[in-house]
């Protein structure tokens, strides 16, 4: 075994390396924005090893050429494809707190309604002096303000995504 | 060479099993698609590394095309992934 073939498998090594240190990382890292930085290593610097090796090894132009186009490839395609998988994952993740927070709100609000209809329905019973006249006034009062709860939110939310909407397009027309 | 051969062919394997358990257990469709490219990256490593070892550049050729898929199937998914979750 010559010298260069010696480095070329030395370098043939280390990138294999590189693409296991990246299994291991995309394996073990905790985070999705961790693992895309762990898995654009040995799409640059794994290949570039492993094509300096193939290069030694076979030392005609044309192969040359070829590797070189190969690097070149990659080191213009791998930023850009994680850029736009980080933007993907940033913008799911946000999505994700945004979700989180509105849930947070609707149950706080729902929480602050429903001891309002307990308090009218367990109201109900409770008086039953008068009732036999009114006992047929009483459910049909009943009935709508039990349905004005969730009526309301819908109005509620209406309202609110209604001048969200034109809030929202000046801010994504600038 | 052959030894060369068994080594990174090893270190090859290894990686390529554990993005294949990130592919399988991947909390979210990103995970997989990184997983995904690194299988992919590890396929045109072995691609190049076989060409080096057997001394013929035929091989090559399919590792240019395979970088350039990758690129396109990774923007692609990019792309169509919000949709699919939202």
């Amino acid at each position: 075994m010559s010298t260069t073939d010696l480095i070329a498998s030395i370098a043939l090594i280390l990138g294999a390396l590189m693409s296991l240190l990246a299994g291991i990382a995309v394996l073990r890292f905790p985070d999705t924005m961790s693992r895309i930085h762990a898995a654009t290593k040995p799409q640059v610097l794994g290949i570039m090893l492993l094509m300096l090796g193939v290069g030694l090894r076979l030392g005609s132009p044309a192969v040359i050429g070829m590797l070189v186009l190969i690097v070149v490839l990659q080191f213009v395609t791998a930023p850009v494809s994680a850029h736009l998988t980080v933007r993907v994952a940033y913008r799911h993740a946000t999505d994700d707190q945004n979700d989180a927070a509105a849930a947070d709100s609707a149950g706080v609000t729902a929480g602050a309604r429903s001891p309002v209809t307990v308090d009218a329905g367990s109201a109900e019973p409770g008086s039953p002096i008068g009732a036999s006249l009114e006992a047929g006034s009483r459910p049909t009062d009943d009935k709508p303000a039990a349905d004005d709860g969730p009526a309301q939110m819908a109005q509620a939310l209406a309202e609110e995504n209604a001048p969200g909407n034109p809030d929202v397009d000046p801010d994504g027309a600038r | 060479m052959t030894l060369t051969l068994l080594i990174a062919g090893l270190l090859f394997a290894g990686g390529a099993a554990f993005a294949a358990v990130r592919l399988v257990r991947g909390p979210t469709q990103i995970d997989r698609a990184v997983a995904l490219d690194v299988m992919l990256a590890i396929v045109v490593g072995v691609i190049v590394l076989l060409a080096a070892v057997t001394d013929s550049s035929v091989t090559l050729v399919i590792a240019v095309v395979i970088s350039l898929l990758g690129f396109i199937g990774s923007a692609g998914l990019a792309k169509l992934l919000p949709r699919d979750r939202r």
